[in-house]
């Protein structure tokens, strides 16, 4: 099964979008649940997205893609 | 005061506007028309109008890297000013200063991006006031913060020493970028640090433009008359974060709640107190809107510098 | 944010930002020495201007995370006192600029005691600063300084280029018994609103400790006709004008200094001895600085090897103005850089 990478709601204000920085690891990497996966930027604050699970990480935005809330940038296939 | 207070903040909302073109949704510093880091005034502005309503052509006025409401006070040219925010060859210094580094000769003003740099500066311009035997103070604006360096102690020891007609405000906005004031400072005023060099110390509380009026008078009074200098702490209010991008995430909920915005309540007891009518009030506000978008627009329209400008005025 | 990082699966290769992976050698080096503590303004609850000290308050407390006042020259004689007792301290300053503050407690005291004392006290202090510019924060928030700095005796200064030289050399810094100066260029930090991280400043970094010894430098890229040296960003631009040169059958060698002191003399002199020409790129002012002690080392080695008169690439001396076009002139930029490599190579075929 899959579980997916989601913009966390209270990830930051209302109304703003966000951006992404940078993966810290490869697309198809084994990541642990917990773990930093990437960096999102909102305004000047620089957050991490963290792997809501371990297994095989799928990229689905790149860096430098505007993201919005809620909004699914990767996914995890668990073994 | 409230004319220079509400010209700052009109000001301040244009810019802000400005600055982030180009900066959404990927916030970039060095993007967009007004680039650079950002410095606003918003809740400050008070300080500037309060004290520098005081002053006259003689006198010069120092102010630190969140300069505007200061620079707007003391009446630097708006359109010149504006012009240097944008980096264009009409600009105070030609587009080599920027935003938290604007000089106005004409009206004695500086300010100057790193912290309680302007103390000496500000206290010498008091010295050769003195030294040539002409009319005219000098002050320095400096937070909160600022109190902390070294320089806030040595300078204002040679002030107290020399009796400089010399005035530094504190505007106190509690916060050096994300650190408390409690958690930087030994004592919980600033002005109570003037018994230590022999000068006079003034705290003014809830950012009042009347209060900051009557303050400042008394601190003026005291330079001009040769009696010496003036530590005028001034309790103010930063509305929006350190810099813009800043969201101040440091700061608790509730503060930011109670943060209350001094220009609409300034404006509310001009009215009450029959100072002003509402229709006044009106045109004053939409003759300063039209200045401020007058200036806007000549910074926008205005060239830039050609790049080999860049390598002039390093000498006199 | 703000939790200790957990340990990566295996079989998975982490690419990190400058920022990230110098921090990961901080936060190991202080859970392995309790002497270390990190001290400087906005570390605590900020993170640092520039994320330096991410989650470090969190994990390492307020009695070894000190948010302090603006006080920098109290702070750095505080650091170095602590230093002198016993103490590691890490000294965080956001802008290079902000040292002519504090420069006294740097270079009277600090740099000096080892050796006034004769030995007696060592100071084993780190600085972490950033530098540079290219975002328009003119002259007060954007100098470079490497030569302000190299030029006392005692300071080691490093400034990596990617994220690998982050950790290592940042590890040498806190393991060293010296004044250490760990230096990173604001455009490298990899924070997306100074530019989105170049993608050769991302390197694969290992989860283990690991040094970089002081002094030696890195061929980046080989080449036969001319060495092009840089440091910090210019490495970047000298890569890229290198491939741009290779289009036009010019082939550059890339040399990072990573060192500012000790400077990797013999590597230097090797390469440009092979190449026969010498192009020295560095954001910093050149009179004195970085690009004309890199000269100094063929002038006096052996200046026959040079083909070509060698040319220097670096901020003209004035100060950094504010406005973009001007200060886009300023830049010792890829364009620059490949006209320079371009004027050595005049005569040949």
């Amino acid at each position: 099964m899959s579980v997916d990478i989601v913009v966390p709601q209270d990830m930051w204000g209302d109304s703003t979008e966000g951006v992404v920085v940078t993966w810290i690891y490869q697309n198809g990497a084994s990541v642990a649940k917990g773990q930093p996966v990437a960096e999102v930027m909102v305004e000047k604050a620089q957050l991490e997205l963290v792997a809501p699970a371990s297994g095989k990480l799928t990229i689905l935005a790149a860096p430098e893609t505007v993201i919005g809330r809620d909004q699914v940038v990767g996914r995890i296939e668990t073994a | 005061m409230y004319e220079a207070m509400y010209r700052s903040r009109r000001l301040d909302d244009a810019v802000l506007a400005a600055y982030m073109e180009g900066k959404t949704p990927v916030f970039h510093m060095g993007k967009g028309p007004l680039p650079g880091e950002m410095h606003q005034s918003f809740g400050q502005e008070p300080c500037a109008a309060g004290v520098c309503v005081h002053l006259g052509k003689e006198d010069a006025v120092g102010a630190g890297h969140r300069p505007h409401h200061v620079a707007v006070a003391r009446g630097v040219d708006l359109k010149k000013m504006v012009a240097e925010l944008f980096g264009k060859k009409t600009g105070l210094s030609g587009g080599r200063g920027g935003h938290m580094h604007l000089y106005s000769a004409e009206v004695n003003f500086f300010s100057s991006g790193i912290i309680a740099e302007g103390m000496g500066p500000g206290a010498g311009m008091a010295l050769a006031r003195k030294m040539q035997g002409k009319p005219g103070i000098a002050v320095a604006y400096i937070g909160d913060g600022a109190a902390n360096q070294g320089a806030f102690h040595e300078v204002l020891n040679m002030v107290g020493l020399w009796k400089l007609p010399f005035i530094c405000v504190i505007e106190d906005n509690k916060y050096g970028v994300s650190v408390h004031k409690k958690d930087s400072t030994a004592i919980e005023r600033n002005s109570d640090r003037a018994s230590a060099y022999g000068i006079a110390g003034e705290f003014v509380s809830g950012n009042d433009p009347d209060l900051i009026f009557e303050a400042a008078g008394r601190a003026v009074q005291r330079a001009r008359s040769g009696q010496g200098g003036t530590i005028l702490e001034l309790e103010t209010e930063r509305l929006h974060g350190h810099f813009i991008g800043d969201s101040g995430g440091y700061r608790p909920d509730a503060e930011r709640k109670a943060m209350k915005d001094p220009i609409p309540a300034y404006r509310e007891r001009l009215l009450a107190d029959k100072v002003s009518s509402a229709g006044e009030m009106t045109s004053l506000e939409a003759k300063v809107q039209g200045e401020v978008d007058e200036a806007m627009r000549f910074g926008r329209e205005s060239e830039y510098p050609d790049a080999t400008e860049a390598l002039k005025r390093l000498y006199a | 944010m703000a939790q200790p990082i957990p340990a990566a699966a295996p079989g998975s290769e982490r690419t990190l930002t400058m920022a990230r992976a110098g921090r990961e050698a901080v936060f190991s080096e202080m859970r392995k020495n309790p002497n270390m503590f990190v001290i400087g303004e906005d570390v605590a609850k900020l993170g640092g201007v520039f994320g330096t000290t991410v989650g470090m308050a969190e994990e390492f407390g307020a009695s070894r995370i000190i948010d302090t006042p603006i006080s920098e020259t109290g702070f750095i004689g505080i650091a170095t006192g602590a230093a002198m007792a016993g103490m590691r301290p890490i000294v965080e300053i956001a802008f290079v600029d902000f040292i002519g503050v504090c420069f006294n407690q740097i270079y009277n005291f600090a740099a000096k005691t080892h050796y006034m004392s004769g030995g007696q006290f060592k100071v084993p202090l780190t600085f972490m600063i950033g530098y540079g510019g290219g975002y328009n924060d003119a002259a007060q928030h954007s100098q470079t300084l490497f030569a302000t700095l190299g030029h006392v005796p005692g300071i080691k200064i490093v400034t990596p280029a990617d994220a690998y030289d982050a950790k290592g050399l940042m590890a040498s810094c806190l393991q060293d018994d010296n004044v250490t100066v760990w230096m990173v260029h604001k455009r490298l930090w990899g924070l997306g609103w100074l530019g989105f991280p170049l993608p050769k400043a991302l390197a694969t970094v290992p989860e283990h400790d690991y040094t970089i010894p002081f002094g030696q430098s890195r061929i980046w890229r080989d080449g036969g006709d001319v060495t092009i040296v840089g440091l910090g960003l210019t490495v970047h631009n000298a890569l890229q004008a290198a491939e741009q040169l290779a289009s036009e059958g010019i082939s550059a060698e890339v040399l990072d200094l990573r060192s500012v002191v000790p400077l990797d003399r013999e590597g230097i002199f090797k390469s440009v001895a092979k190449t026969g020409r010498l192009v020295v790129a560095d954001e910093d002012y050149m009179s004195f600085g970085v690009t004309s002690e890199v000269l100094a080392v063929v002038a006096e080695r052996d200046p026959t090897v040079l083909k070509a008169p060698a040319v220097r690439v670096a901020y003209p001396d004035v100060p950094v103005p504010f406005s973009r076009p001007m200060e886009d002139f300023c830049l010792p930029n890829v364009e620059r850089i490949i006209a320079a490599v371009k004027s050595t190579m005049k005569g040949k075929k």
